[in-house]
């Protein structure tokens, strides 16, 4: 038949399904795909919002081999909604890495190969996507302890967002001449900070900074290689055979802090900068360690404090991100997560990790939260902030792997990437229940641009749609926050306020000595059915595929044969 | 806004095994087939409402043609006429063909 014919066809991956992409690259082209379309577990937020799900959420979840070894392979369909990770889709992922790594801690080992093709976070479920994304990077960062996890970018959408740090922490990533690989996407940039920053249309400038090619050159990602089947299923193999390192782009951020420093020395400081209005972390820091805040690593926007936790007899480690008018780059003035504060709270989570490994304690660390998100700039992307705010997401999650519990306060704004890289690597988030206190994914500007709808019918949406919603009780709600804390002035704490802070931490540091676990669990939340749906259902069918050995035959045509 | 309806047809014949094919992008669709006992059933989900008429004459003429006893359900985002048409023929031949 003429569609059998295709198989000896070496197309490239760009002209390629997810499931084409997957059996190209699995041992004879079999795989048993987990959670599949005919479970119709799609998004149940699309519909409520005029738009068309797709039954498997756009990611294809497989079982395979690669060269005779266990993998679990993962494909994003970037035709459907810009390969957005929702809820559903992202809980697929997240749920298949978990039990990756729960096969190779039982002496299976299992590993993992993403086909990364992703917007990032899907805006239609902003706070669901964005926690997805987390539980995503705690996935890769789990595995990857275990087993290779090697990640492929082969174009046409590339990889962006939270996604692009999934990539960076992952221990292997390919691209190819279509694939790219950065934080914000061009026209987020020119929509957050103006056409003089980037010009979203000028293609040639935008492939420069976010090209696969460009993000080998800059040591950015692993391996280059040209976009067809054979070239990158030898890479994959390559990949694999490097075993379950972490990249050492991750353990050089000193290295790389101090590259910024160095090409930015002073550039953009104005001088009459020392002012430091509006920074309620700075607050919050300062009053809750009764003064006794540095920066950390010579940066004037990450702080850290000593907080005395006198219920329980612990002294916290604190961390904030606070606005710095005089940094070196204008982008991360006003309290952004850029790329001098993603490096440095990587570097000086280290150094902390360090003291207490030769101290042989474990004592608590301290998200304080008020980031108004990443920086937007071409500078960042340039030199791949990415990889930055990859650093500082591994930082934490390996300082809970090491003991230490943590703790994230919202004191004010919680969004997007830099809430990932501060925030939700966490054991447990606390947030304040006060009007300004909100978490997002992105303004509504720029959601409104990049998913073509005026502004007014965004503010609607996010009114009518709660993964869409601002305010830091609708992520309560969703089982996003953990605690919300009632009736404490976010802006000027009183002393009794300080003290219900305290005893909230203490309370939870208390559980946490004791081995509770203290994430509320989405169990019994009924806005979070799908999440849970798809975690029962991904368990039951990695069991099953564990005691069975037969796979499905792949036809190598523009669709897939299932089990009947 | 979207709109959804189902059609039934009477068909006879039977699959082997179940299909997906397509995919919900702009001008695409999403096809899910099953095989059904008594007859064909067509849900549709489309992003562009108004258009029953013609997607009820498409799908008539197909299982005028393709007499085979499935359920179908099309998660469409556009998809032209023809479009919709090449769809079901790569879902029915998947369908059609033999288990492993």
């Amino acid at each position: 038949m003429t569609m059998i014919a295709l198989q000896g066809i070496d197309r490239g991956f760009q002209e390629i399904s997810p499931r084409e992409r997957l059996a190209a690259l699995l041992d004879d082209g079999h795989f048993t795909e987990l959670v599949g379309p005919f479970d119709r577990i799609h998004s149940p937020w699309l519909l409520q919002q005029g738009l068309v799900p797709q039954e498997d959420d756009g990611v294809v979840i497989a079982r395979g081999m690669v060269d005779g070894n266990e993998v679990v392979a993962i494909a994003i369909e970037g035709a459907f909604e810009g390969g957005s990770i929702g809820e559903a889709g992202g809980a697929k992922i997240a749920t298949a890495l978990e039990l990756a790594a729960e096969s190779c801690g039982k002496g299976r080992p299992i590993a993992a190969l993403l086909l990364l093709e992703s917007g990032g976070v899907r805006l239609q479920e902003a706070t669901l996507g964005l926690a997805a994304i987390a539980s995503i990077h705690t996935g890769i960062l789990n595995l990857s302890e275990h087993a290779p996890v090697v990640a492929v970018i082969a174009g046409p959408v590339g990889c962006f967002g939270g996604m692009s740090l999934a990539a960076e922490l992952c221990t292997y990533v390919i691209g190819t001449p279509h694939g790219r690989l950065g934080m914000n996407g061009p026209e987020v940039i020119e929509q957050e900070a103006g056409p003089d920053e980037i010009d979203a249309s000028d293609r040639e400038l935008i492939w420069q900074i976010v090209g696969c090619e460009a993000r080998y050159r800059d040591g950015w990602i692993d391996a280059f290689v040209q976009d067809n089947q054979n070239a990158i299923s030898v890479a994959v193999q390559e990949g694999m055979k490097k075993g379950p390192l972490v990249p050492t782009r991750m353990a050089r951020a000193t290295e790389h802090l101090n590259g910024v420093r160095l090409a930015f020395d002073k550039a953009h400081r104005s001088s009459a900068t020392k002012g430091h209005t509006g920074s309620r972390g700075r607050v919050w820091l300062e009053k809750l360690s009764d003064g006794g805040v540095k920066q950390a690593l010579a940066t004037a926007s990450i702080l850290t404090a000593d907080i005395a936790l006198d219920e329980v007899g612990e002294r916290a480690f604190a961390i904030s991100i606070v606005p710095d008018a005089g940094s070196r780059l204008p982008r991360a003035a006003t309290g952004e997560l850029g790329l001098e504060q993603a490096w440095a709270l990587a570097e000086c989570l280290d150094q902390f990790m360090a003291e207490e490994e030769k101290a042989g304690t474990r004592r608590p660390i301290i998200a304080i939260v008020d980031t108004p998100g990443q920086a937007y700039g071409r500078i960042e992307e340039q030199r791949c902030i990415s990889a930055a705010a990859a650093a500082a997401v591994n930082a934490y999650a390996r300082a809970r792997r090491a003991g230490h519990p943590v703790l994230t306060l919202v004191v004010g704004r919680a969004v997007s990437g830099s809430f990932l890289a501060h925030g939700l690597q966490s054991d447990h988030i606390f947030a304040l229940s006060e009007k300004d206190v909100s978490m997002y994914a992105m303004s509504a500007q720029s959601i409104a641009r990049i998913t073509r709808r005026t502004l007014i019918e965004v503010q609607a949406v996010a009114a009518a749609t709660l993964p869409m919603s601002f305010a830091i009780q609708d992520a309560y709600r969703l089982g996003v926050i953990d605690t919300l804390i009632e009736n404490v002035c976010a802006e000027d704490p009183t002393a009794e306020d300080l003290t219900a802070i305290q005893s909230s931490l203490s309370k939870a540091l208390a559980a946490h000595r004791r081995g509770d676990s203290l994430r509320s669990g989405i169990k019994e939340n009924p806005y979070r059915r799908v999440t849970q749906n798809v975690r029962d259902a991904m368990r039951a069918q990695w069991i099953a595929n564990d005691q069975k050995t037969a796979r499905v035959e792949f036809p190598g045509i523009a669709g897939q044969m299932v089990d009947v | 806004m979207t709109e959804t309806f189902t059609v039934k047809f009477s068909a006879t014949e039977a699959v082997t095994r179940r299909a997906h094919v397509g995919v919900v992008a702009s001008g695409d669709m999403e096809v899910l087939l099953e095989p059904m006992e008594g007859g064909a059933e067509v849900r549709v989900l489309t992003m562009v409402s108004g258009h029953r008429k013609i997607w009820e004459a498409v799908l008539g003429r197909f299982f005028e043609r393709y007499p085979y006893s499935v359920a179908i359900d099309i998660n469409d985002h556009g998809a032209t006429p023809g479009l919709v048409w090449l769809r079901l023929e790569q879902g029915l031949e998947l369908a059609l063909q033999e288990s492993v």
